[in-house]
């Protein structure tokens, strides 16, 4: 029913564009019609395939993007060669003759740099994690490591567009929106997909079009909430202008539109409408969602110090679980500053203490609230970085560079095996050896676990129908539980 | 021996130079029947001395080539007569062309004849040994090439898939039947059918039923790569994973039947799923049901009327997911819930704000496989029937207040796999009992570092 509204939508909007015979000027126009678009989908449960494909394991994702790229070689892929030969060159052979950065591909010699920090094995899979992440160590059995993921960009802002959009050019849907649009919306108060973004970190740059919605219709597009007064830009009402004031406008607002609607049928009115509504009721219920102040102090104790500070990764993990826990669908972390060209040793340890006890903290608090039932949580960057040192290698110092050739991510929660490492990489921790996981693989992967077959969810857009994972992609069956 | 063998390799090589030899014989003979062309004639018997002579050698070496072993079976035996007549009559054409048996070589043309027809035979017969039966026709227009055949034998249906005849012997025919199959048997062996593969080649059989360590086939596919006697000695090898499936059939018996296994080992189970799509692993039960009972639509109104909301998991799955309003209890949700109770997979009264007492009313929850009931007061005995779901997987007593022996009411239950009790109101003693006697179930407390 609701998937033939939503088709009608489609054809609609359509032909209002085409209509109009306005060409670029229709579109802007459109985004004009639709500022508010940004504040999230309406009606529950109103996705376009109406229902998913197949019966899912994960309702709910939250996605710890830990952007700049971790190094895999100093957290969780140990790799003791390097460390008895560091120093020596990295065999040519290693190499295979494949693409480097300009940063470190000019350098004379490529001196293989063992990790610094201990590693030791944890939990009763055995996990390898090293000393630098002492709170996901203790729950290593319940989590899923993915040791042999691999991308195609070799920079930052292609790698991570890549990760969240299927396609390392600008201007695709990301994950979240794929799902809004997808299954829709499971709380009518608030978006199906919100992204929280560690506050008062630098590196290397965020841009919103990471959780734009692309060409689909602009409600799929992640929200973005704050800390601070305003969580939400723009949606507190100004000074001097109280509720009954909003709610009499909005009124008149939706008498007007209601008229234009009558005249020209054109859903996009009507989502305008919604999208109005929407925003009145997220003026409630976003402050709600925020106000952490009733959590109890053995909750803080959990997630860390750092919690009680808004804006901070551990307080967003808090967040994150508030959200879940109010039915959002997709939930985007951002924690910049991983991008450890040099001086790794010394800028790794703040960063792995920023991020290790919140996210360790997310997934027990998840657990025994029953939520890792139906929930997935996600922690990982865009690439891996190299297993020779970038820039002179000394005793006490060395620096990765980029290395889209294997990194590692890992995932606990529903529908997949906890306590397991999947893949390999070689003894250099160079290139993936045994069961590689592409970026298109994990998406379909995704996918599969929240019940959509990830070749049948697309949208056709200039001629051609997209989907998350472009062409390619193939569920990763070995994952799953 | 070797050296025997050594010669013996050069067979295929100086056989070419008869066959030349006698063909030329044939065009001077023929070319000598035209008067201009008589002269062509004299060349003949000295043609026909050279190819006598390196027939003969190229035969010795063909016989001693068959004691390499490489070649076996009847193709050969062929081959083996029709070479050393093929030699004698070409010894007798050039006795008869020196005219020393006098009258007797009127018949040369005849035997001329002969020799080229017998000399096209054997030498097809050689051509098959070394490259197979086949080899001239497998491309003839019109002709099933092998990809067609590969193609139509992939097997389907996984429970009727044989492990010898639609997972070994596609490896055997991609990997080793190039030089022991029905067309060529290197060292008598022929692994084109099971009975075949079963009558083992000239260094007996292959396997030791039940002892893959013991069989002749897994210690030449494991032998290292540069030993005379690994197998194949050229091109793909046999990988990890192939080796190991062979090695689990014979160990298993290397039965001709032998069909997948419920419970195979671990890494046969991922094998079979990498590499066939042949997923053994257990379903959850929602997987194994939902295909064929799908609620009317009527059903699911109702009870979004009374403030539930439910969601159909998807559109091959019509079995639902129902939250409950937070209300309290209304007049009418008993009948409101009995006839979706059969329907219900996941059932949460997080939200709700009443008495749950009248919930122990509604019987039968046949597909109820996870149950919330976080932050409710709940009456064990009330609730028996919902708690002894036969089907439930995990139940949510998360910061709930449990009166009543809840042990009891567990303990018989088969598919219970999560027990959430973290802020309930049991006790350190009651959780240590329940995670005792449950052992298959994992008890969430909560979580402190």
């Amino acid at each position: 029913m609701s998937h033939c509204e939503n088709q009608n939508k489609n054809y609609s909007r359509r032909d209002f564009l085409t209509k109009t015979s306005l060409g670029l000027g229709a579109l802007t126009f459109s985004s004009f019609l639709n500022p508010m678009g940004v504040l999230g989908n309406t009606v529950p449960g109103d996705g376009i395939l109406g229902k998913p494909h197949f019966a899912p394991k994960v309702k709910r994702i939250i996605y710890l993007f830990q952007s700049g790229a971790p190094s895999q070689l100093d957290l969780f892929d140990h790799k003791p060669i390097l460390q008895q030969r560091n120093g020596e060159d990295l065999p040519a052979s290693v190499f295979g003759g494949q693409r480097l950065t300009g940063m470190s591909g000019g350098q004379a010699t490529f001196p293989m740099a063992g990790s610094q920090f201990h590693f030791s094995q944890h939990g009763e899979s055995g996990a390898w994690i090293s000393d630098l992440m002492p709170y996901t160590a203790k729950i290593a059995d319940e989590l899923l490591f993915v040791k042999s993921m691999y991308t195609e960009a070799i920079n930052h802002d292609p790698a991570i567009t890549f990760l969240q959009t299927g396609s390392q050019f600008p201007g695709r849907p990301s994950i979240g929106s794929w799902l809004s649009y997808g299954l829709g919306s499971d709380n009518e108060n608030l978006p199906a997909f919100v992204v929280l973004v560690t506050k008062n970190k630098t590196g290397q740059p965020l841009y919103n079009r990471l959780w734009g919605n692309g060409f689909l219709p602009p409600e799929h597009q992640g929200v973005q909430f704050r800390s601070g007064k305003n969580p939400v830009l723009y949606l507190a009402n100004p000074p001097g202008v109280n509720e009954s004031d909003r709610r009499r406008q909005l009124d008149q607002i939706a008498k007007l539109q209601q008229q234009k609607y009558d005249e020209y049928q054109d859903p996009e009115i009507l989502a305008r409408m919604a999208q109005y509504e929407m925003a009145f009721r997220m003026q409630t219920s976003v402050p709600e969602v925020m106000d952490v102040s009733g959590e109890p102090d053995y909750i803080y104790d959990l997630y860390g110090k750092d919690s009680r500070t808004p804006g901070t990764f551990a307080a967003n993990c808090l967040l994150a679980r508030r959200l879940i826990e109010r039915d959002v669908k997709f939930v985007q972390l951002y924690h910049q500053g991983w991008d450890h060209h040099g001086a790794l040793p010394q800028n790794i340890p703040g960063q792995c203490q920023e991020t290790d006890q919140g996210s360790a903290a997310l997934i027990m608090d998840l657990k025994q609230r029953g939520l890792l039932e139906d929930t997935l949580v996600i922690w990982g960057g865009e690439f891996g970085r190299t297993s020779y040192s970038q820039g002179t290698l000394t005793k006490t110092t060395y620096g990765r560079d980029h290395h889209p050739r294997c990194f590692t991510l890992f995932m606990a929660g529903a529908g997949i095996k906890k306590g397991m490492s999947y893949g390999r990489t070689d003894d250099f921790g160079y290139n993936v050896v045994e069961n590689g996981v592409h970026v298109h693989d994990f998406q379909a992967t995704l996918m599969h676990l929240l019940g959509i077959d990830h070749e049948r969810l697309t949208y056709k857009f200039q001629g051609r129908r997209y989907r998350l994972t472009d062409v390619h992609g193939k569920v990763v069956k070995d994952l799953l539980s | 021996m070797d050296l025997a063998i050594f010669w013996g390799r050069f067979h295929p090589l100086l056989v070419h130079l008869p066959i030349g030899l006698l063909i030329g014989v044939g065009i001077t003979e023929g070319m000598a029947l035209f008067p201009r062309f008589k002269d062509w004639g004299k060349l003949s018997s000295v043609l026909l001395l050279v190819a006598f002579v390196s027939s003969l050698l190229a035969a010795w070496m063909g016989l001693s080539l068959e004691h390499a072993g490489r070649y076996a079976g009847d193709a050969l035996n062929r081959h083996k007569w029709m070479g050393p007549t093929l030699v004698a009559l070409t010894g007798l054409l050039w006795i008869m062309k020196k005219g020393w048996l006098g009258d007797l070589s009127k018949w040369s043309p005849v035997g001329m004849l002969m020799a080229l027809i017998l000399m096209t035979i054997t030498g097809h017969r050689g051509g098959e040994l070394t490259h197979g039966e086949g080899y001239l026709s497998q491309f003839m227009p019109g002709s099933k090439t092998m990809e067609d055949e590969l193609i139509a034998e992939t097997p389907q249906d996984h429970d009727s898939i044989k492990i010898f005849q639609d997972l070994i012997q596609p490896v055997f025919e991609e990997k080793c039947m190039h030089c022991h199959g029905n067309e060529r048997t290197y060292g008598g062996l022929n692994l084109g059918s099971l009975a075949k593969a079963q009558a083992g080649g000239l260094h007996g059989s292959l396997w030791v039923r039940g002892n893959p360590e013991e069989s002749e086939i897994i210690k030449r596919l494991s032998l290292q790569r540069t030993n005379k006697k690994y197998m194949p000695p050229s091109g793909e090898p046999l990988t990890y994973p192939q080796i190991r499936l062979l090695s689990w059939w014979i160990e298993s018996g290397a039965s001709a039947k032998a069909g997948i296994p419920e419970n195979p080992p671990k890494d046969i189970m991922a094998q079979l799923e990498n590499r066939y799509g042949i997923d053994l692993s257990e379903k959850s039960y929602i997987e194994s049901i939902g295909e064929k009972i799908f609620p009317d639509e009527e059903l699911i109104q109702r009870l979004a009327q009374h403030g539930f909301r439910v969601e159909a998991l998807a559109q091959n799955n019509g079995l639902l997911a129902v939250e409950a309003p937070d209300t309290s209890w209304e007049e009418g949700f008993v009948e409101v819930l009995q006839p979706a109770a059969s329907f219900i997979t996941v059932l949460n009264f997080q939200k709700y704000k009443g008495s749950l007492v009248e919930i122990g009313k509604i019987q039968d929850w046949p597909h109820l496989t996870q149950l919330t009931l976080m932050g409710q007061e709940i009456e064990i005995d009330k609730l028996n029937t919902i708690l002894k779901a036969p089907h439930l997987e995990s139940l949510n007593l998360t910061q709930t207040k449990i009166k009543g022996d809840l042990l009891a009411v567990l303990q018989g239950s088969e598919h219970l796999k999560t027990l959430y009790v973290w802020e309930s109101s049991l006790n350190e003693k009651q959780i240590s009992e329940l995670e005792r006697q449950l052992p298959n179930v994992e008890l969430v407390k909560g979580f402190k570092w």
